[in-house]
């Protein structure tokens, strides 16, 4: 797919749509919401794996799993959890109102506003991240 | 109505309710008690409840439903060629980790 008058003179042969050097800003939100959702998926399947471990090994089972997570390397992957939910959750509100007919002409500002709202949400919840953090050793 | 305008509305209505789903489940598990390590006994008094059982099964049902579609909405967007087999493969992880998922809720408060 060529495309012409793109500054450096080069045709691009390359498929344009998922060239990064032609995003624009509803392209990265497309992409994050997805990105997050695929990465909260994977989480959740590992999640019910490990929750389904009473099942294996009874209410010790349990207990010994969720004690063997106890550990700073667990609380770093439950604060990117974390932030994939935010964005994804605060900005699938936005595309659930969008589908609605809110916002189609101010999408490019309401992303903004979903960025700044996923912000304030992470830095207040990250507050107990950080207690959690301090709480635990390296490895449970 | 087609199969895939159900789908389409159902990623919406279970994504609103997952908000507020699991912005409950977190909120319980993570903020409440922030250093707490959660042991089988925490979670049975907890799933005593109707509420939290309630919230705990909406969880694993809306959350798979919403995940596993949002999948095949990925994958029909770049291989739509696969879209058929990705529905019935997504179909049935999501009916087996529902099962099993359910399986496990059963435990904490069987007798």
């Amino acid at each position: 797919m060529e495309r012409e008058g793109s500054g450096s003179g080069r045709a691009v042969r390359s498929n344009a749509d998922l060239n990064p050097r032609y995003f624009k800003v509803g392209m990265w939100s497309h992409l994050l919401h997805r990105i997050s959702g695929v990465a909260i998926v994977f989480f959740l399947l590992m999640h019910i794996w490990e929750i389904t471990s009473v099942v294996r090994g009874g209410a010790e089972g349990f207990s010994a799993k969720m004690a063997g997570m106890a550990g700073r390397i667990w609380v770093i992957g439950e604060w990117f959890l974390f932030l994939a939910l935010v964005f994804h959750g605060i900005n699938g509100i936005r595309l659930a109102l969008l589908d609605l007919g809110w916002g189609v002409h101010t999408q490019k500002r309401n992303f903004w506003v979903v960025m700044v709202l996923s912000a304030v949400a992470i830095v207040i919840g990250s507050y107990f991240f950080v207690m959690r953090f301090l709480a635990y050793p390296w490895a449970a | 109505m087609k199969g895939s305008l159900w789908a389409w509305i159902f990623q919406r209505i279970t994504a609103v309710l997952l908000v507020v789903l699991v912005a409950i489940h977190f909120g319980i598990m993570h903020f409440v008690d922030p250093t707490a390590v959660i042991t089988f006994g925490d979670s049975q008094i907890r799933l005593q409840s109707a509420l939290y059982m309630l919230v705990d099964v909406g969880l694993l049902v809306l959350g798979l439903y919403h995940g596993l579609n949002g999948i095949r909405n990925i994958v029909l967007d770049y291989w739509p060629n696969l879209g058929r087999v990705a529905t019935w493969v997504l179909a049935i992880i999501g009916v087996v980790a529902v099962g099993y998922g359910s399986m496990a809720l059963a435990a904490f408060v069987a007798q």
